[in-house]
């Protein structure tokens, strides 16, 4: 039987990390550290770190274990229950959030005459059927459209450069410190999605895990470095205002770009749609999948293809009751979504870890003081 | 129809050769030729069917040496044939079952008074082609030979090709009525046994009463029979059999096919040729490329076509905007009308091409390709753009080497069609995501079809998008998809 590799897994951290972030994190973090905010990365890149060392932590104390197995070892029957039933709750409204942020973006940008519903069904139907594949085909296709998505990028980056005016970045830092602090939180909030890895843990090759440690930092300085030149590039050519007043600057850039001197590539946002719209799809899929992940484990099933509509359909239902308008989600992310984030991505792993700490040193307090007795 | 008996053949050579004949009885061809020998006047009988039988061979180096052996003072026993007769294949039978299935593929058998065993002599002559040109695997340098109906030519052919003990060759028969014998060649040291198991396990579960060429197999044996895209290789081209078989492949050859089958194949061969291998890797890259690139634009063309008319028009620049608008003005149908309809008239004009007599094909082609799209853009029916777009499809469909793959491409653009139509650029996407997510989760005999994509390693892609030349490929100490491959 296959297994996630560790370059596939790596590149899961690329796609849920880069694919929203490359759209929406430099309107976001430019509102907030103005033009200091291509250095927003560099500061939200340890809650990455962070996210992976407690994922890595529970992995060595809980070899071969899910999170839903880990979770009922460590907090015991009852509350480990209550803690995964609400991982899957977050982990299902996550993948809602990011589905509307994707319509919004279809809907502003693509397709303004279809009907949001009609969009909404064709999206959550390719994520149904997506998700009816193991997480090796996932995650295989996941790293092709991530290495074009970052290649494509790449490009429109190199192409933007005659654009970029060094003055927007002066003077330096203009919103000071705590402007950086600010615009980098709702990053943080997404390097630390990098918790989703939990969810496929088991599914990786056993041969690879000490390789995936060394490849999943480099996908996040990597990524880090990608986002600072997504941000350099969007500052440099729309300046602090534009930035932050467009809902998507490096949409923009990609459609007014020039390649040499007169030679204007005109809309040249059609090679990056594809992929955005494909990456995207992937983020969703893989909070579905750690959801459904869940429950699979919970009710002892061997697959989700029996529940896996639920998720799929319900988000599909809620979505647009939930959220009506897309700019609804905007402010969520950009005010509510940091601390309920980080409570789910980070706080309830280290939760996890030190649970597990304590456990196994009272465990091992009480055989000492039983064995002396 | 025949009941096979199970029965042993007897003592008594009437009773041998009625119970024979009479299990082919009302079968006109099938000839018995009685003589008499040695001086005991023991008899004897030859039965076969002359229509599939080399009779000459019978005459001279069965018959006239058992006339000469008038003089002999003893019974004559199927033992004492070995030195007695000048033909070269010999075996002996007791089973009445074998001695009919000789007759039928073409044996002649000897049968003698007094002995309870039948002697089959290899004589069976089967008419088929010379070795010719092969037709459809073109190729400007290497070996022109190609496959004929005969699979002892076939393997005679691929035995040019690797002159070492190393290649193994396995009999097997498939069919209940057909009989079809089925090689399975392969080189020791190097084939996957696994692999090797697999294919000999799933042969022998096939159940149908005919097998009556290669495709029947493939149909039966591949991993995911219900799947579009091929995943085993199919070639009438000795050159490449022996190189897949040098790369660990492992190939099957069906008794009349033309066509021999390769396995595991997985997606980046369907774009190789054998020519690859014998020119310069610059050329030969850019020419594998060409190919990946024709693929993907050939099944998105028309998609795209649709997306940029219909949906989103502001995605193209200006001037191409102005003058595709001016192309379709008047038009009266709809764009996605317009181009399913000449979509399935371009595949129409291309199976005409194929089924007409050879020079009235390529007429139909150009008729139907210039003189009726001419016409209908003349008309006003459709425009010039669809046209060429159609066109562009269609032409570059034909780059692709295999006939397989370039057919699960033409059939898939029209679903992808539809979607589009529908749903715009979101549903092409969807479309492609569910496309490639069904692509990587196939499997040829265990091997990840797509394992050359992803996950991307460097050694994987020197013999799939691009070909790195030979003394890098010679070099690498695997060959994906093969026991070497996994050392």
């Amino acid at each position: 039987m296959q297994q996630l590799d560790a370059r596939s897994a790596a590149w899961i951290v690329f796609v849920v990390i880069a694919s929203t972030a490359t759209l929406y994190l430099p309107a976001i973090s430019i509102q907030q550290a103005q033009n200091g905010a291509w250095l927003s990365p560099v500061l939200a890149v340890p809650f990455g770190f962070l996210t992976y060392g407690l994922i890595w932590a529970l992995r060595r104390r809980h070899p071969g274990q899910s999170f839903t197995a880990i979770a009922l070892a460590v907090f015991g029957p009852v509350i480990g229950r209550v803690i995964v039933i609400l991982m899957v709750v977050f982990l299902w409204q996550a993948g809602v959030i990011i589905l509307r942020q994707l319509l919004g973006f279809i809907k502003t940008f693509i397709l303004l005459e279809t009907p949001i519903l009609v969009v909404d069904f064709i999206l959550s139907l390719a994520i149904w059927l997506a998700l009816r594949y193991r997480v090796t085909v996932l995650g295989k296709v996941n790293q092709m459209v991530g290495f074009t998505l970052a290649a494509l990028l790449a490009v429109l980056l190199i192409s933007a450069m005659p654009d970029i005016h060094m003055s927007a970045f002066t003077p330096w830092l203009e919103s000071g410190w705590k402007g950086l602090v600010r615009g980098a939180i709702v990053p943080a909030t997404w390097y630390s999605q990098i918790v989703l890895l939990i969810f496929v843990w088991h599914e990786m090759k056993p041969d690879e895990t000490a390789l995936l440690d060394r490849r999943i930092i480099w996908m996040l300085l990597s990524t880090t470095l990608f986002l600072m030149i997504v941000n350099i590039a969007v500052l440099g050519v729309l300046g602090v205002q534009e930035s932050a007043r467009s809902g998507f600057p490096t949409l923009e850039i990609a459609r007014y770009v020039q390649l040499g001197a007169g030679v204007q590539l005109q809309r040249l946002d059609i090679l990056f749609i594809i992929p955005w719209i494909l990456a995207a799809i992937f983020k969703i899929i893989f909070f579905y999948y750690g959801a459904c992940a869940i429950i699979r484990d919970l009710l002892q099933h061997t697959t989700f293809d029996a529940f896996s509509s639920g998720v799929v359909f319900s988000g599909m239902g809620v979505v647009l009751v939930v959220f009506p308008k897309a700019s609804i989600t905007s402010y969520f992310i950009s005010y509510d979504w940091p601390v309920y984030g980080l409570f789910f991505q980070v706080g309830i792993p280290l939760l996890l870890v030190i649970s597990s700490l304590i456990r196994s040193r009272l465990k091992s307090w009480l055989s000492h003081a039983g064995g002396s007795s | 129809m025949t009941q096979w008996t199970n029965r042993r053949l007897s003592m008594d050579l009437d009773k041998n050769v009625e119970d024979i004949l009479g299990q082919f009885a009302s079968c006109a061809d099938v000839v018995l030729r009685r003589v008499t020998i040695t001086k005991a006047r023991q008899k004897a009988a030859i039965i076969f069917i002359p229509e599939i039988t080399d009779t000459t061979r019978i005459e001279q180096a069965c018959v006239r040496p058992l006339l000469a052996l008038a003089d002999r003072r003893s019974a004559l026993l199927h033992e004492d044939l070995q030195n007695e007769l000048t033909i070269l294949g010999m075996q002996q039978h007791h089973i009445i079952d074998d001695v009919i299935a000789a007759i039928a593929a073409g044996d002649a058998v000897l049968l003698l008074d007094g002995t309870p065993q039948a002697t089959v002599l290899t004589t069976a002559k089967w008419e088929h082609r010379a070795v010719e040109k092969s037709d459809n695997e073109v190729s400007l340098r290497g070996s022109l030979q190609a496959f004929n109906e005969d699979t002892r030519t076939n393997i005679g052919l691929v035995r040019q090709f690797l002159r070492g003990h190393e290649l193994k060759i396995e009999k097997l028969t498939c069919g209940r009525m057909t009989k079809t014998p089925v090689h399975i060649l392969y080189l020791d040291p190097i084939a996957h046994p696994d692999q090797l198991q697999t294919v000999k396990q799933r042969l022998q579960q096939i159940k149908l009463d005919s097998v009556l060429d290669a495709g029947y197999i493939e149909q039966l044996i591949r991993d995911h029979p219900r799947s579009l895209f091929p995943t085993m290789g199919q070639t009438e081209r000795p050159d490449r059999v022996a190189a897949q078989l040098v790369d660990g492949r492992i190939a099957i050859a069906v008794d009349h096919s033309p066509t021999m089958l390769t396995l595991p194949a997985l997606f980046p061969e369907f774009f190789q040729v054998s020519e690859d291998y014998y020119g310069d890797f610059w050329i030969q890259s850019f020419l594998r490329l060409l190919r990946y690139a024709a693929f993907w634009v050939s099944l998105s063309l028309m998609s795209l076509y649709l997306i940029f008319l219909t949906y989103n028009p502001e995605l193209l620049p200006t001037p191409l905007l102005l003058k595709l608008s001016a192309a379709r003005m008047g038009i009266p149908s709809p764009t996605i009308v317009e181009v399913f309809f000449m979509g399935l008239l371009f595949e129409v004009l291309h199976e005409a091409g194929l089924r007409l007599p050879r020079p009235i094909g390529p007429a139909i082609s150009i008729v139907g390709g210039l003189v009726v799209g001419e016409a209908a853009v003349t008309a006003g029916i459709v425009g010039a753009a669809t046209v060429i777009a159609i066109a562009m499809a269609g032409i570059l469909s034909f780059i692709i080497p295999n006939h397989s793959l370039a057919a699960t491409l033409r059939l898939l653009r029209f679903p992808l069609l539809l979607i589009t139509a529908m749903f715009g650029i979101v549903g092409f996407a969807a479309a492609l995501l569910l496309l490639l997510l069904h692509m990587f989760s196939l499997t040829s005999f265990g091997e990840p079809y797509m394992q050359a994509a992803a996950p991307l390693r460097k050694r994987l892609l020197e013999d799939s998008i691009v070909r790195a030349p030979l003394d890098v490929l010679f070099k690498r100490s695997h060959n994906w998809g093969t026991k070497k491959g996994s050392q």
